[in-house]
């Protein structure tokens, strides 16, 4: 099944002018490796989709039947990581409040815009999980932003499974704990009962052995989950929400990340205790009132967990200009204190960390996959364009052939 | 009262200054800006400049000005320095609903009489620079009141009224007849029978409030309608009207409308308008525009198609254009509009005039506000770096020579 998607992969692919089998040298004024220092006057070699080497220009040698893509007056930067979103899907709310068995998979939409966009922004990987309404909502899929069906983007198919701690309109958070528990103990104990039927290796009348009993297909993804075998990614509304959350693992022995809302900066001392790594919301700044004070307080939510010691990727949503861009993200959380090598790796290598992924993307090492963003300036100034970006070394946009970034820069209509 | 002298209190610490100019006796109401940078706006920038203040208002401006004696010093060498933004379109500080809705026209109610001076909004807004905010109806009635210019940190309504009614507020497209219902089965007066349902009824409404003026005007009768004499101010272009209109056949119509009545108009959100720089240049009418800069789709308010540039083809035009924040989007809205902008094809000039001096021209306010120049409120921002950078941050807000209070930042 891989070697078909790679083999569709590189059809797409052989459309932007080379495909992922092409040697490839990308020459860079500044290289952003994310992983180590700036490198100024760098190139990059990539060979099958991954680097090969980078360095400084001379260091690296260049084969004879290397494509060169010369960016030596752009800046390179390994591309934007959404660690968490529900975006490109149609209705990521499942009704039914247990589904561990669904996956966006079979929701994700190739043609919705959110994809193109995201490309657009120097955006190389995105994580689409189930949304925060749904008890267990089902698992995720980590994409690519470029490919004409799902198989095609898919980069890891059923990743991680999303839980709420929401309770659902009318509900209480107890009610919901509960169900939450119950479903866990339920699959234990069928875990157990599994585990005795296939030691007590039946026999039928006429002495025949039978096959050992199989496990239901719909528990499958919920044996994984508790076995520790696939990650939760936890959302947590509130901060009480967060030490239940810990609380669970704990007792169920499982892994999981945190998808925090606003408030759950009150437990970010907490969270870095147990060492957990956090999705931070899209609304990452706001604004309180002091009702006694009269006074309004402005909460930095990366420069709280920042200076918690907590490992933090960003969110970004469609709401405002801003928040739907990676990069703005990056340099709000810069603007308010945020090292910007801290904000940059949190949309990048920290971003690949919170999915377990740091071995294939968000940093310009070797063996990486050449994820490139090449940029027209520095990664968070307003005034720099995403000139091209390069998945898994092939040329998947180019600016200059954007034709509805053309449009909207277009000076009069009718044109 | 104990309260009062809490806050008498917060606020002189918030207004302590850094150091104070060594001869002479003290002189508390000359204070001296020195900045890094002085971004005018009305003129160049000035590197390592001075602003000297006095009572309030700024009387000099410039390189190496000597500093009085006595002068309180305020040292912004690491900093830049430039005007308090003015936000041409908000409801900042209104109370509840900024749309009167019992009737479509009502040209006589005022915003001011809705404003809320402790509402965290404006707080909020001049934290995030905005120190000077048209305040004005919403676009729910085809003729929905007055608007006026307010300082974000006035305590009382009288301190921080800039100018009362500025602008009558009427609007085109669907804003006016969303939702409504014809008067079926219900009196025809029935207040949940809200007309009109259509576009061409908001544009029927209009006109029609405008005959009825024009024959109240004519007939002057002893008994004033308050409703009315708004609109004859109108009609006599003592009131400009601003009409909010997105798509380029409501700009059109609103352009229609002011030539039938001889109104003095400007058009507020219009991201459109690209499509008519030509007519509005030609009309002499300024757009207050609410660009749409997301490239996640080509489509902005009631449908309309969006360019990124609108801004620069409107000022190619001759059109005066002001740039407005996101609505419902708190802190530096204006600044990242202006860096969005320059990305799009402005000059760092035009962007930046374009939140300040152009929008206090447009409303009238530009002999006290929108630039650093003598004679003008000394409303300033004291930024961490290049005002279109958008890791810079807003350090330090001072509004008539006071530094703004009640901030407090958490970040650990």
């Amino acid at each position: 099944m891989r070697i078909v998607i790679g083999a569709a992969l590189s059809v797409i692919l052989a459309q932007a002018g080379w495909t992922r089998d092409d040697v490839v040298v990308v020459k860079a004024g500044r290289i952003v490796t994310v992983s180590g220092p700036d490198i100024e006057g760098g190139a990059i070699l990539i060979k099958g989709g991954k680097i090969e080497a980078v360095g400084k220009e001379k260091e690296i040698e260049i084969p004879w039947d290397a494509k060169v893509l010369d960016a030596s007056k752009m800046v390179v930067m390994p591309g934007w990581i959404e660690a968490h979103t529900s975006r490109g899907v149609d209705r990521p709310n499942e009704q039914v409040q247990s589904v561990p068995f669904v996956s966006t998979f079979d929701s994700i939409n190739p043609v919705d815009p959110y994809f193109e966009d995201a490309l657009r922004q120097g955006v190389t990987s995105l994580f689409v999980l189930p949304g925060h309404q749904t008890m267990i909502g089902g698992q995720g899929c980590v994409l690519r932003p470029h490919g004409l069906t799902t198989e095609q983007m898919t980069v890891v198919k059923n990743h991680a499974l999303k839980l709420s701690l929401q309770p659902r309109g009318g509900m209480s958070r107890m009610a919901h704990l509960a169900a939450i528990r119950r479903e866990f103990d339920e699959m234990l104990q069928y875990l157990q009962d599994l585990e005795e039927k296939k030691r007590e290796v039946p026999t039928a009348a006429g002495g025949q052995k039978q096959p050992p009993p199989e496990m239901d297909i719909k528990k499958e993804t919920m044996a994984r989950f508790l076995g520790g075998k696939l990650t939760g990614y936890v959302y947590c509304p509130e901060p009480a929400d967060v030490l239940k959350a810990i609380e669970l693992s704990k007792k169920y022995k499982f892994r999981m990340k945190l998808v925090v809302g606003r408030e759950c900066w009150k437990a970010a001392d907490a969270i870095a205790k147990e060492k957990l790594e956090v999705v931070l919301p899209a609304e990452m700044v706001y604004w309180e009132t002091d009702e006694e004070k009269h006074q309004e307080i402005l909460r930095v939510l990366p420069a709280i967990f920042h200076k918690a010691g907590v490992k933090f990727a960003m969110q970004t949503d469609s709401s405002s200009l801003g928040t739907s861009y990676q990069w703005y993200q990056a340099a709000t959380a810069v603007k308010h204190g945020v090292p910007r090598d801290v904000a940059i790796k949190s949309g990048t290598l920290h971003a690949a960390e919170v999915l377990d992924l740091a071995d294939r993307f968000g940093s310009i090492e070797k063996g990486k996959l050449a994820n490139l963003v090449v940029l027209t300036g520095d990664p968070l100034d307003a005034q720099t364009w995403v000139d091209r970006v390069i998945l898994e070394g092939a040329v998947v946009y180019e600016r200059e052939k954007d034709e509805k970034l053309e449009r909207v820069m277009e000076l009069k209509a009718g044109k | 009262m104990r309260a009062l002298a809490l806050l008498a209190g917060v606020l002189a610490l918030h207004s302590s200054v850094d150091g104070q100019a060594s001869e002479g006796g003290p002189r508390g109401d000359v204070i001296a800006v020195k900045a890094g940078r002085v971004i005018t706006v009305s003129g160049e920038e000035i590197k390592d400049g001075v602003i000297l203040i006095e009572d309030g208002k700024i009387t000099k401006v410039g390189a190496g000005l000597e500093i009085p004696a006595g002068a309180q010093i305020i040292d912004a060498s690491a900093q830049v320095v430039m005007p308090g933004i003015v936000d041409g379109s908000t409801d900042l500080g209104v109370e509840g609903s900024s749309n009167e809705e019992t009737d479509e026209i009502v040209p006589h109610v005022r915003i001011l009489d809705s404003l809320n001076l402790r509402q965290p909004a404006l707080q909020r807004a001049l934290q995030g620079g905005v120190t000077t905010a048209y305040v004005g109806p919403g676009n729910r009635s085809v003729i929905g009141g007055l608007g006026s210019v307010v300082k974000t940190s006035g305590r009382s309504l009288q301190e921080a009224v800039v100018r009362e009614d500025v602008a009558l507020k009427a609007a085109m497209g669907s804003g006016p007849s969303w939702g409504n219902f014809p008067p079926r089965g219900m009196p025809p007066t029935s207040f949940y029978a809200r007309r009109p349902t259509t576009r061409m009824g908001v544009v029927w409404e209009f006109r029609k409030a405008f005959f009825e003026a024009r024959a109240y005007k004519e007939e002057a009768p002893a008994r004033k309608d308050p409703a009315r004499e708004v609109l004859v101010k109108a009609l006599e272009r003592k009131v400009p009207v601003r009409v909010a209109a997105s798509r380029a056949g409501d700009i059109e119509t609103a352009v229609r409308l002011a030539d039938e009545f001889g109104l003095a108009i400007s058009i507020e959100e219009a991201q459109e308008a690209y499509r008519h720089a030509e007519l509005l240049a030609k009309k002499r009418v300024a757009v207050f525009l609410r660009p749409t800069y997301q490239t996640s789709t080509l489509y902005g308010a009631e449908g309309s198609e969006v360019r990124f540039t609108t801004f620069t083809a409107l000022l190619a035009a001759g059109v005066p254009t002001a740039l407005l924040a996101q609505t419902g989007v708190e802190g530096e809205g204006a600044l990242a509009m202006a860096a969005f902008a320059v990305k799009y094809g402005a000059t760092r000039a035009q962007a930046l005039r374009a939140i300040t001096l152009t929008p206090a021209e447009l409303l009238g306010v530009a002999e006290r506000v929108g630039s650093l120049e003598a004679g003008k409120d000394a409303d300033l921002l004291f930024l961490s770096g290049d005002p279109l950078d958008v890791t810079s941050r807003i350090e330090r807000v001072m509004v008539g020579g006071k530094v703004a209070a009640g901030r407090k930042i958490v970040e650990h």
